[in-house]
């Protein structure tokens, strides 16, 4: 009870608040932004939170997250194009109901069920997160090495088009994890005579580099310069759905949800495959399935409901197992540890109040774009003809002079820009950032715990199916690489 | 081409980490040694991107269609030029002009009009001089 208490207050300070809404408006506007994304928006502010207190630089970072994936949607409603991807599915009805002269009823139900489905992910949290952890404190080195190839493999499964090259980024990212001292004996290993190096690569300069720049360059690169005349609706007509329609969209919502929420809480399968399968799966259910794709109003709530829904599966598996959902979860890992906090279910256990400051900052955070949201949905769209180049260039300038400024470091400036050049190259090449992040972040765990079970079992490999939980992980991961080669070979006989 | 490219990076880089974890010592099974784990992962990126390749160059010889790296180069190049050059000139001249060149390039390669480009760059580099020089303190020269 103490430390929910210690975790409630730390939330609900003034300043937490105030940070809450400054990330909350941040996240709006580049949400509504074509082109950029949530990852890239917690990405780019990280460094801006440093220098504030743990609950004030979360609370913003909070903010932004959900915010923007909420706000991807108002694009997709009345541009017809997502702001970020994880509202790819918000245009199939959003635009349609907007062409009806529905735009105002359209966002609405964009507003209201994305605040819908982030409570829904919270309840996840709160409900699955604890006893997850809890469980997960009985893993031994044999788990861990086994739960971080799990999650590299089903990351792989769920990310990219092929199978082979999301295993070779997987592997890619833990060799780039190497770099610094050796967990067990703390001798040097790749530093090439570099002090920088001692401390391994710079985790979130990486990030900033990967999502910031090279985003930035890949977008350059596909000639995305001119800036769009928008053309939003003058008339939005009625914003709040009636009781009727909040009644038909219950179950429909309720399915999204827990979509979302799994989904989530998978690694690598982010709020863009939330939103689509939840909008596919509802399809199914729906009282209307022929509207969906026609203006159904059951299918824009179906994928605004599970794309929000998912940042709370992302984040109980990100803070439970230290295993990020999603590439957001892979940077806001980054930042607890840049906040001296390491996630995992240690920190259930040691550190409860971080945990619960966090769970209510998410509501908070869901309560905060519902306020704002109804109001600036419209106004948010006249930031759409903001011209492109000036954009990139403030991206950029922000993304350079924040990975410095961390740590006064010109060697962490120097990695963002190097991450930034190989991030446009992997775009490039299609190579999924996913597991190339969550194998960085993996990487020392899974080497520490491989040779540390290896020294428990006297060198024998066996121990890791000796154990059932790493039994049954490693069958997992097995079956989910597998799977994902099976289907990819279908599609591509298609 | 996108595959070849990617595979041919892929072998080489498995070799370099493969000679340079042989210079690290191995251990032995029931004490794995600085070198243990950077020799599995060298031997897993090798093995996968030889495979990577073979298929790549198979599916080459029988005629099926790849996908080819188009795009804007010349912007794309200019871009990543125009940022290399302001992190290589970090520390020398001033950080308000480095940073507003830098900023006013950036805009006029990717088409903005010479006096939007002056007043985004003077604003954003000014903003960001306040923000992080002035509010954050760091160490900007």
């Amino acid at each position: 009870m103490q430390q929910f208490l210690q975790g409630f207050l730390q939330s609900i300070e003034p300043g937490a608040i105030l940070y809450l809404l400054i990330g909350t408006f941040s996240g709006l506007l580049i949400g509504t932004l074509p082109g950029l994304t949530a990852t890239m928006a917690v990405a780019i502010l990280t460094p801006l939170t440093f220098w504030l207190e743990p609950n004030r630089g979360l609370a913003m970072l909070v903010g932004v997250w959900n915010s923007a994936i909420f706000s991807g949607g108002i694009s997709a409603i009345l541009i017809n194009t997502p702001g970020t991807p994880a509202s790819i599915a918000s245009t199939f009805d959003g635009y349609r109901l907007t062409r009806k002269g529905m735009a105002g009823l359209a966002l609405g139900i964009n507003v209201l069920y994305s605040f819908f489905g982030g409570i829904m992910g919270v309840l996840a949290l709160v409900l699955v997160g604890f006893p997850l952890a809890r469980f997960a404190l009985s893993f031994g080195p044999a788990e861990y090495t086994a739960l971080a190839l799990f999650g590299l493999s089903t990351m792989v499964a769920v990310s990219g088009k092929s199978v082979v090259k999301g295993l070779i980024a997987g592997f890619l990212g833990f060799a780039i994890s190497l770099v610094g001292l050796d967990p067990i004996f703390g001798s040097t290993r790749f530093t090439f005579g570099r002090m920088e190096l001692l401390n391994g690569i710079s985790f979130i300069p990486v990030m900033i580099g990967l999502f910031g720049i090279g985003e930035v360059f890949y977008q350059v690169f596909l000639k995305r310069v001119a800036s769009a005349r928008i053309e939003s609706p003058k008339q939005l007509g009625r914003v709040v759905p009636t009781v009727k329609e909040i009644k038909t969209l219950t179950p429909v919502t309720l399915l999204s949800s827990l979509i979302g929420i799994v989904i989530g809480a998978i690694p690598g399968a982010g709020a863009d495959i939330a939103g689509l399968v939840a909008w596919d799966q509802s399809k199914r259910v729906a009282k209307n399935p022929k509207e969906y794709g026609e203006g159904s109003i059951e299918g824009l709530a179906a994928s605004t409901t599970a794309n929000n829904a998912c940042l709370g599966g992302a984040l109980t598996t990100m803070m439970a197992l230290g295993l990020p959902g999603d590439a957001v979860t892979a940077v806001l890992i980054g930042a607890f540890i840049m906040y001296g906090v390491q996630p995992g279910p240690v920190m259930f256990r040691d550190n409860a109040a971080f945990v619960y400051m966090v769970i209510t900052l998410m509501l908070l955070a869901n309560v905060a774009f519902l306020a704002v949201g109804f109001f600036a949905s419209k106004a948010l769209t006249k930031f759409l003809s903001l011209p492109q180049n000036f954009i990139w260039a403030t991206i950029i300038s922000l993304s350079l002079i924040g990975s410095y400024a961390i740590n006064n470091s010109l060697f962490d400036l120097s990695i963002a820009l190097i991450a930034g050049i190989a991030g446009f190259v992997f775009r490039l090449l299609d190579i999924p950032l996913g597991p190339i992040v969550l194998a960085l972040i993996l990487g020392p765990m899974a080497e520490a715990n491989m040779r540390r079970a290896l020294i428990l079992s006297g060198g024998k490999f066996s121990i890791f199916l000796s154990k059932p939980i790493s039994l049954v992980l490693l069958v997992l991961s097995v079956l989910s690489l597998i799977s994902a080669s099976l289907k990819r070979r279908q599609i591509n006989r298609r | 081409m996108k595959d070849l490219v990617f595979s041919i990076i892929a072998v080489i880089f498995s070799i370099l980490l493969l000679i340079e974890a042989s210079k690290l010592p191995e251990g032995v099974a029931n004490l794995p040694g600085p070198g243990f784990f950077p020799t599995i992962i060298g031997v897993v990126i090798l093995v996968l991107s030889v495979a990577l390749l073979v298929l790549t160059v198979r599916n080459l010889s029988k005629g099926k269609v790849t996908s080819k790296l188009q795009g804007d180069w010349g912007t794309t190049i200019l871009f990543i030029g125009i940022a290399t050059g302001y992190v290589g000139l970090w520390g020398r001249g001033n950080f308000m002009l480095n940073t507003t060149v830098m900023i006013f390039l950036l805009q006029m390669i990717s088409g903005a009009k010479w006096y939007w480009a002056l007043i985004g760059s003077i604003s954003l580099s000014s903003g960001i001089y306040l923000l992080f020089g002035k509010v954050f303190h760091a160490l900007l020269f």
